[in-house]
């Protein structure tokens, strides 16, 4: 890839960064993991440009090498049982916007799913990939994606308390 | 109801489904209350669950990121715990609120009368359907479409059975407004050109008549979301009217509803 090429990447990574960041939030459960998250992908990404194909989903490629650095990170932490950092020690995920009583009840609810299921409802329910898309970033099939997901809403659902007034 | 058919209900809510099927599983929520229970569920955990993080897209990106985009630094850190330590200093603590006595949705599914024919809510949008499941949501179409985009709370239209009840906005600085037609009532907010529903209700039918006056009381769990949703105050007669002259569209006017202290 040539410099011009490489710039190019630059400039349109730079135009992902908040849906970047957004995944990263709801990937992690936290504001800094998450832009350690963003800022390991950025420099990934660029080492790794050749690998990118234009064309392709620039958003998918990057959701990706987050995803899998991600993992990483949470099997490094489960060793040393500390994957999630306590609410009072971490900053909930809306800390300077609005709604904030309903973002804290959503990210409890969310610390209930396993690390696959959230990347599953981070992916679909809020960076509205389509699941094509969604099962390519996490590197599975689609039936795989949408029965994490059929699970990560029944349990989002009991967690909210949403759950049970129909039985 | 089997695992495949809640998986199938959920590809619909999630926009997923190609025009035939999603026409077959229409008429299966038609024929069973029930779906449109778990229909509405869905719809209002994948709206609550996009708007805990929909904010994160307005925060201001950290330098270091920017930085991390520059030429120089291409050869930086590639392991998370390198990255942890290059942050020059952690960002202060967000103001942490305690957590709010916010409305359970416990109550929602339970006023939902079942037995009623969701066929009736079908039948409202004209030729056409009153909602498309799309990839953001279930879009409001049709009649209700139109009806949320031009009638006022304050002035109900004529010969119209949908009636619109309070406008606000919400948290996410988005106009939302509720909803009755003569068999459902609803609250639907503003996303760019489309209303997205947040929630669907059925509504006894032998309330239908009194919907159709200004000021009949929604359901409760209706009201409980519009106030866990309501930042500030309902619009009164003139923001509403000036909101619809700037088509539903905030560009940030002035005038929006004062932010609860």
């Amino acid at each position: 890839m040539t410099n011009d090429s490489t710039d190019v990447l630059r400039r349109e990574i730079a135009t992902l960064l908040p849906r970047l960041r957004r995944f990263g939030r709801s990937l992690t459960g936290h504001r800094e993991d998450a832009d350690d998250l963003v800022q390991l992908a950025i420099e990934r990404a660029l080492i790794k440009s050749r690998q990118w194909q234009p064309g392709t989903r620039l958003d998918s490629w990057i959701f990706r090498i987050m995803q899998n650095a991600w993992i990483d990170e949470v099997r490094a932490r489960s060793r040393y049982a500390r994957t999630f950092l306590p609410p009072e020690a971490g900053e909930h995920i809306a800390a300077s916007g609005s709604s904030q009583d309903d973002s804290i009840a959503i990210e409890q609810a969310m610390r209930q799913l396993s690390a696959e299921q959230r990347a599953a409802v981070a992916l679909v329910l809020v960076e509205g990939l389509p699941y094509k898309d969604a099962a390519q970033v996490l590197e599975i099939p689609i039936g795989t994606l949408t029965s994490r997901l059929a699970r990560a809403r029944e349990t989002l659902q009991r967690v909210l308390g949403a759950e049970g007034s129909l039985q | 109801m089997t695992t495949l058919d809640m998986e199938l209900l959920l590809a619909y809510a999630d926009g997923e489904l190609d025009a035939e099927t999603a026409a077959r599983v229409r008429a299966s929520i038609e024929a069973d209350p029930l779906l449109v229970a778990r229909l509405s569920q869905q719809l209002q955990l994948r709206n609550r669950v996009g708007s805990a993080y929909r904010d994160i897209i307005d925060e201001a990106v950290p330098d270091r990121l920017l930085q991390a985009l520059q030429p120089s630094v291409a050869t930086a850190a590639t392991e998370l715990s390198a990255a942890r330590e290059a942050r020059s200093q952690r960002a202060p603590p967000g103001v942490q609120r305690p957590a709010s006595s916010w409305a359970r949705w416990g109550g929602m599914a339970a006023s939902l009368v079942l037995g009623l024919s969701i066929g009736l809510m079908l039948q409202i949008g004209k030729s056409t359907a009153p909602f498309e499941s799309t990839a953001p949501g279930l879009l409001a179409t049709g009649a209700i479409a139109e009806a949320l985009s031009s009638q006022l709370a304050s002035e109900p239209a004529t010969g119209s059975s949908i009636r619109l009840q309070v406008s606000f906005l919400d948290h996410a600085g988005r106009y939302c407004r509720t909803f009755t037609t003569a068999a459902l009532a609803g609250l639907a907010c503003r996303d760019g050109a489309a209303w997205t529903l947040q929630t669907l209700l059925a509504v006894e039918a032998g309330a239908g008549s009194e919907m159709r006056q200004a000021g009949t009381p929604l359901p409760a769990a209706l009201l409980q979301l519009v106030d866990a949703r309501m930042r500030g105050h309902a619009l009164d007669a003139t923001s509403e009217r000036a909101a619809r002259q700037r088509n539903w569209q905030r560009h940030g006017d002035a005038e929006a509803a004062p932010a609860r202290p």
